[in-house]
């Protein structure tokens, strides 16, 4: 875990996607490739910080693996308890 | 063709409708944002309002073209989130609101599909794991709950397509909303008319399928008067939200991924074609028709920038994010042991649960608001890590090329740096 990454974005993302799709209905792109290579893209590098990497790496495999699995039953429970309260309204 | 053209977008999210005015680099002219109008009539329900949703669309767009010179606007492609659709009549009135995609009235139509179709034979067509959120139960439950309102609807328009229609007077869908749905053939790219044969329903209300980025033909001249769009004004196929964030960031090839951060969060990896191993279903991946061309494979969670939203106002009483940023950043990694699980409204993959509900372990005196917040921010990315490693081997990737975000919240450091410190190991990642 001590590469950096680069968080490559375009603002609005989503947004310019169907931009692009109209682009092309209207002729401004041949393909969509030729569209994807016009897009300025801005490119952020985050360090990954190694200690806390090793932490997070520990609470996901000791903790956060177990953590849905532990509380399936409870919330079972709970949905059954909600349903019976909202019928008998 | 016109110099210097400008492209409008428009983005049906789950919060907001969005309309921005693009040059044809992605630079952003101008944009406009208005709530998406959403009414919570039960609990577990929700729908769209579909007169608001166009008023609302109108609006936008006359402010966005009055801040551009509108002439250079030669077109408009939509995008929206999936699953929820507009029925309309004959006179293009709407039967019944769009249900909400995430809407949990649909559980009992799921579990009916389930018995009677049987997820093993969805999967095989759609590629689609059999939740209840997907378009196929909200037919089923308009047709069991409104059967006159079914009986009169014409068309089914998903979101994006509603806009579409409205602007444009054509109907139409296009692959990647229709893998939405339960009801797509993924492999063929067609309506599984089969499927509806089976369940009795007419199939005359599905739209005609058309590649994203087909022309729609020009603005109609009511529509262009309404929001000051030139008459010349090219309407085009749209596509799925998520999939349309990977188009404009480049994501169409294997070994790269996208994570798309918004109000829900997906982990996007471009296919060449759809997985057919049956797990990959039974884990809730869903897959698609990817708006570039090929396919795609997605884990994610409903709830992400949702988790931030809800902590903000249920709990940060209503402190704004730069506050409440501040004090997370001031508590160590690990959330002096408090972690959040963030199924504020069901299970994510690989588990299948809509009855799953978030939850806080760890709490003791010492934890602040503060360490609440980073929980929260942490719980998210140990989500996204949970979604990500099974659907890396299931893909056949040791690790990943590129990985690229989108979204609002990669303008925020601190959560990107959790993020950041939360993907899993690869062993030859050249990020861009």
């Amino acid at each position: 875990m001590s590469q950096t990454v680069n968080i490559v974005s375009v603002d609005e993302g989503t947004t310019l996607g169907a931009a692009m799709l109209g682009g092309l209905a209207a002729g401004v792109y041949p393909d969509l490739p030729t569209a994807i290579e016009q897009i300025r893209y801005t490119s952020t590098p985050i360090e990954p910080n190694p200690a806390d990497a090793e932490v997070y790496t520990r609470i996901f495999n000791d903790v956060y693996q177990q953590y849905y699995p532990s509380v399936r039953n409870l919330s079972q429970s709970i949905y059954a308890i909600q349903q019976g309260a909202h019928d008998g309204q | 063709m016109l110099n210097n053209p400008l492209l409008v977008g428009i983005d049906f999210g789950t919060t907001n409708i969005k309309a921005i005015v693009f040059d044809p680099t992605g630079r952003v002219l101008a944009g406009a944002s208005a709530p998406t109008p959403t009414y919570y009539p039960r609990p577990g329900w929700a729908y769209f309002d579909p007169d608001e949703v166009w008023k609302n669309t109108t609006t936008l767009l006359r402010e966005v073209t009055s801040k551009v010179d509108r002439d250079r606007i030669v077109s408009i492609g939509v995008t929206s989130v999936g699953e929820s659709a507009v029925p309309l009549d004959a006179n293009d009135r709407p039967v019944y609101p769009a249900i909400a995609w995430f809407d949990g009235r649909t559980e009992p139509q799921g579990r009916w599909l389930a018995e009677h179709i049987g997820a093993d034979r969805l999967f095989r067509s759609s590629g689609l794991p059999l939740e209840s959120i997907y378009s196929l139960n909200k037919l089923l439950w308009l047709r069991e709950h409104e059967p006159d309102a079914f009986a009169r609807m014409r068309v089914w328009l998903y979101m994006a397509d509603y806009i579409a229609y409205r602007l444009s007077g054509v109907a139409a869908t296009d692959y990647s909303l229709a893998s939405r749905t339960l009801m797509l053939d993924l492999h063929q790219l067609r309506w599984n008319t089969e499927l509806l044969d089976d369940l009795g329903m007419r199939t005359d209300f599905l739209p005609p399928l058309l590649p994203s980025g087909t022309s729609l033909g020009p603005v109609r001249p009511a529509a262009a008067a309404e929001t000051g769009l030139p008459l010349t004004t090219v309407i085009a196929v749209g596509g799925h939200d998520h999939v349309c964030g990977a188009l404009a960031i480049g994501v169409t090839q294997s070994g790269t991924m996208l994570n798309s951060l918004g109000t829900a969060e997906a982990i996007f990896l471009p296919l060449k074609e759809p997985l057919a191993d049956p797990q990959v279903g039974v884990q809730g991946y869903s897959q698609g028709a990817h708006v570039a061309g090929g396919y795609y494979v997605f884990g994610g969670q409903y709830t992400s920038g949702a988790c931030v939203d809800w902590f903000r106002n249920a709990i940060g009483g209503g402190a704004d994010y730069d506050t409440l940023m501040a004090e997370a950043a001031q508590v160590p990694a690990g959330s002096l042991g408090v972690t959040f699980l963030p199924h504020l409204r069901l299970a994510n993959a690989p588990y299948v649960d809509p009855k799953s509900r978030g939850a806080f372990v760890g709490l003791s005196t010492d934890v602040t608001r503060g360490v609440l917040f980073r929980a929260v921010l942490e719980g998210i990315a140990l989500e996204a890590r949970n979604s990500l490693t099974p659907l890396l081997r299931h893909v056949g990737l040791s690790g990943l090329n590129t990985i690229y975000a989108i979204g609002g919240v990669t303008r925020n450091k601190l959560q990107m740096q959790i993020r950041v410190d939360f993907v899993p190991d690869c062993q030859h990642r050249q990020c861009r």
